[in-house]
């Protein structure tokens, strides 16, 4: 205990214990993260699967000839046929032929009640080493997916299919993001800010109480 | 990696100036960013109104260097601790995040007004080397104050080509500076407060601009328009002040610096910087009671010497524009046309005797309405409409009352009442704007009344978390007789009284005009005022220790996270905004260049794209820039045989005889016409980015393919009746 009160007294040691405390916290959600889905891919809720370019209704996409794909408006989409309630991350092995296809992304259905995809629910890909596109979706059940290949007319493609949850290896789980990054320097700080602002207020008026008892 | 270390070297001359700045005068650590941007703008403008650009750059670079090597040489005797304090580490630390961010990322200019002015002004003078009044080019806006694009340049000047990204960098920067100011009331062991602090000033752009949930990229932190930083710059001009302990001449030439800088930031800039200056000078001379020194003066002639300088500066940059406008350009800057055709003067007082007296005209009284109602009930930021932003800065101010000393509760309690006039008095001026210079559609709609108004909340919010600051760095929370609390009170009432007043006996109205309840705008106003009775009762009592109170900012820091994480994901922010955001602008910067280099550096190139509402001109217009001139051609709409030219239509190098020709009434663009402006204008390519079946059979028979073969590029061959039009082979074909 006293070692405890000994680091919250010195500004730089209650510092550090809370940026190690927050980077090892911040350690043990993505293995809880790591833990979570297997547990999952146990019960059997979370499950790996392939699926093609047929698994999914086409709006405004064509097939070519020479078995390519074409979006033939500026809002192609491509809405997946039995979507699976826990969706957790998707693979897209694609490739884009003839141009950058501007934003391809993801859209998903949160509510059971949801009919229409909302642009508040979508997510955008991580490009991988491999060409392959990775979105990662929010935790929870949902209700429906839609692929956006892009906002141009004429966008040619060639999709190779795409896993749904993909098996993730331990490291993946740490890898870093922007944002990790931002709350590694940011929310530590805050916390020794907070923990130093109580601990000075309660020793001020534990001193008030003091000298009141006191008569001073 | 180039473009980078470019940007890094300036960052270091920069903290080299700020390190001299910090160690050799009297100006906290945390406000030295804030005084060395602000003085950089002012000091490249000078240089740049004197057509001077390149040799203030290199006396500003030399300047950081004999700074540098100063702070070499006394190294033995300054300490690091100094320069520690916690506004200069966050500046240090967000700008360097910023840098490395942008050099990594490169995001692009996307809006409008970036390719109308805010950026292709930076990239023509960082291209020429020249302010942009001296080598216009085509730009069609000349006449905007020079600061921002000023401070872009000293962070372009070294490096051979334009970077947009370094333009935010430059942005931001100044912003981060605004907010090092607003904590540099913190010294190292006040940490506590202003880790929350930093994080709840970082937001304010987000908080303060942002209304809606975001489904697409916002630009925050990533953009070139002048409101924003124009905001933070209000805002870190009474921050400087606000926060300093002391008012030490140091102090007093940063906020000097920083009200110059901000008169220079945009037109409406002037405005909002007299607001300031009237704010400090106020303060300085009525609630200051410790010793201030001008030279070798002290006492009240020193205030009132000091606040002739905090007018004289803004007022000299003012004036100085205005001389160099008309040297250069030949354009009064105090007529200010519009709908009204007014000067500047006139505005002001028809205004007013309008406002005071008895006759009122339909469109004054119907603007004016609908101003005061958009203030209650329009929803213009995340915490809601200007109603719900005043109550919180009111509220600020209330707790910097609380646990504030003596002088900084007169302080606070004058502030509250002054900033609030202060923000009456801007949006009377932006409503006679409304009334005088827009058209009447705009002024019914109250057209972009949000980036007109949210700089004020911006800069208000900075300047009120700055008081606060102050009182909470002072840690003397004092409590107060009776009598002066009923007296400072009042100063806190009067704002909740003028909100009544207008409040009270309209909201019945809008609630039937509308069919909607505004009964949110009376609790929120309920609530601010009993946030600050309850505050200004507690100051009666023993204040809590300020710590505890200190606690009222973390809370307010999660508070505004989440609310920001709410309404912008950080993949739609400049955190984490996917790649495919510039993927078009990327897209068409490649095909511009592709085209380029089917053209001759130099070539005037006439714009052809039918149905445009000007900005695909803008954009072409920046991307051809500087090795192709892309003609104004008429301003980049639709053309047909009826259309007209006017003298805003033909280039300024036409002679007197030939601008006649072609705006005269029985002159429109039939075929031949455009032969002629063509050959007059030294057009020797069309750029055809998209031609309509109106276009190609009114025009189609000048041109060798009739349109047909898909063609961008045309070459011009043959002269008068001659003319015809021959396709460029590109490898590439209209999309």
């Amino acid at each position: 205990m006293k070692k405890i009160t000994g680091l919250l007294k010195s500004d730089r040691r209650l510092l550090a214990l809370c940026y190690v405390a927050f980077f090892v916290g911040s350690l043990a959600v993505a293995l809880f993260g790591f833990a979570e889905d297997r547990m999952q891919r146990a019960l059997g809720n979370v499950v790996t699967s392939e699926i093609t370019a047929a698994d999914f209704d086409w709006v405004d996409v064509e097939q070519q000839p020479d078995g390519t794909l074409v979006s033939t408006s500026y809002d192609p989409r491509m809405l997946l046929k039995n979507c699976p309630q826990y969706l957790r991350t998707v693979q897209v092995k694609v490739e884009f032929l003839n141009r950058d296809p501007g934003e391809f992304c993801l859209f998903y259905l949160p509510r059971p009640d949801m009919e229409e995809y909302d642009a508040n629910y979508r997510v955008w890909p991580h490009l991988e080493a491999d060409g392959s596109y990775t979105f990662t979706l929010p935790h929870g059940k949902i209700y429906g997916m839609r692929l956006d290949p892009g906002i141009y007319t004429n966008v040619q493609f060639k999709m190779d299919g795409a896993v749904l949850n993909p098996t993730r290896g331990l490291a993946s789980y740490f890898a870093p993001t922007r944002v990790w990054a931002l709350c590694q320097l940011v929310v530590p700080a805050l916390l020794a800010g907070v923990i130093k602002c109580v601990t000075e207020s309660f020793v001020l008026l534990k001193k008030r109480g003091g000298r009141q008892l006191g008569g001073k | 990696m180039v473009a980078f270390i470019e940007i890094f070297i300036t960052f270091l001359a920069l903290l080299a100036l700020c390190g001299f700045v910090a160690y050799f005068t009297s100006l906290p650590a945390g406000a030295a960013p804030l005084l060395v941007l602000c003085g950089t703008m002012v000091w490249y403008s000078i240089f740049g109104c004197f057509d001077l650009l390149f040799v203030g750059g290199l006396l500003w670079f030399a300047a950081a260097l004999a700074a540098a090597v100063l702070l070499f040489l006394r190294r033995g005797s300054l300490r690091l601790s100094t320069l520690l304090d916690p506004g200069f580490v966050f500046f240090l630390v967000a700008g360097l995040l910023v840098l490395v961010l942008f050099a990594v990322r490169q995001p692009l200019f996307m809006e409008w007004d970036e390719f109308s002015f805010w950026g292709i002004a930076a990239k023509v003078v960082k291209t020429t080397g020249h302010l942009y009044t001296f080598q216009p080019g085509e730009m069609r806006v000349t006449t905007y104050v020079p600061g921002l694009i000023m401070l872009d340049y000293a962070f372009q000047f070294l490096g051979m080509v334009f970077a947009p990204w370094k333009v935010f960098v430059a942005y931001d920067l100044l912003m981060l500076a605004g907010f090092a100011a607003a904590l540099s009331a913190f010294r190292r062991r006040d940490w506590a407060p202003a880790a929350p602090m930093a994080v709840v000033l970082a937001l304010t752009p987000f908080v303060l601009t942002v209304y809606n949930h975001s489904i697409y990229v916002q630009q925050i932190y990533m953009s070139s328009y002048a409101d924003i930083p124009m905001g933070v710059l209000f805002g870190a001009a009474l921050a400087v002040y606000f926060a300093a302990e002391k008012k030490t001449p140091a102090v007093l030439l940063a906020t000097a610096f920083a009200v110059t800088a901000e008169s220079i930031s945009k037109d409406m800039g002037f405005a909002l910087c007299l607001i300031a200056a009237a704010l400090v000078c106020f303060d300085l001379l009525f609630i200051q009671n410790g010793e201030v020194v001008f030279a070798k003066l002290r006492g009240l002639v020193a205030k009132l010497c000091w606040c002739a300088v905090l007018v004289a500066m803004p007022v000299a940059a003012f004036l100085g524009w205005a001389a160099h406008m008309g040297a250069v350009l030949g354009v009064s800057r105090f007529d200010i046309g519009g709908s009204g055709n007014m000067g500047m003067v006139q505005m002001v007082t028809t205004g007013l005797v309008e406002l005071v007296g008895p006759t009122r005209s339909e469109k004054f009284v119907n603007v004016m309405g609908n101003m005061v109602k958009a203030f209650f009930t329009t929803r213009l930021t995340m915490i809601g409409s200007g109603l719900a932003v005043a109550v919180l800065v009111l509220t600020v101010l209330a707790v910097a009352y609380y646990i504030g000393s003596a002088r900084q509760k007169k302080t606070a309690a004058w502030f509250a009442i002054l900033s609030f006039l202060g923000f009456v008095a801007f949006y009377v001026f932006t409503g006679f704007t409304y009334v005088y210079v827009f058209k009447d559609v705009e002024a019914a709609s109250l057209s972009n009344y949000n980036r007109y108004i949210y700089p004020y909340y911006i800069g208000w919010v900075v300047a009120a978390l700055a008081v606060l600051a102050r009182s909470l760095a002072d840690r003397v929370a004092a409590k107060v007789p009776v009598r002066t609390a009923v007296w400072q009170g009042a100063l806190f009432a009067v704002p909740y009284v003028l909100l009544a007043a207008f409040l009270l006996p309209s909201v019945a109205r809008w609630q039937a005009e509308d069919a909607v309840s505004y009964k949110l705008q009376l609790l929120i106003l309920a609530a601010g005022v009993a946030a600050v009775v309850a505050v200004l009762g507690l100051s009666l009592l023993r204040p809590l220790p300020v710590p505890l109170v200190s606690l009222v900012l973390p809370a307010l820091a999660v508070v505004l996270v989440l609310r920001t994480a709410g309404m912008i994901r950080p993949q739609l922010s400049v955190l984490d905004y996917p790649d495919s955001y510039f993927a078009p602008r990327r897209e068409a910067v490649a095909h511009v260049q592709q085209l380029k280099s089917e053209l001759h550096e130099g070539e005037r190139v006439f714009y052809i794209n039918q149905g445009d509402d000007g900005k695909g001109w803008f954009v072409n217009y920046y991307d051809f820039y500087p090795e192709i001139t892309l003609d104004y051609s008429l301003g980049g709409g639709t053309l047909d045989p009826a259309t007209q030219f006017n003298q805003l239509r033909v280039p300024v190098f036409f002679t007197p005889q030939q601008v006649d020709y072609f705006t005269s009434p029985d002159v429109t663009l039939t075929p031949a016409v455009l032969c002629d402006y063509l050959q007059a204008s030294g057009c020797t390519a069309l750029y055809v980015d998209n031609a309509d079946d109106a276009f190609r059979q009114n025009y189609g028979a000048l041109f060798t393919d009739g349109l047909a073969g898909g063609s961008e590029l045309y070459r011009v061959e043959g002269t008068g009746q001659a003319m015809r039009f021959v396709p460029i082979e590109t490898g590439v074909s209209a999309g």
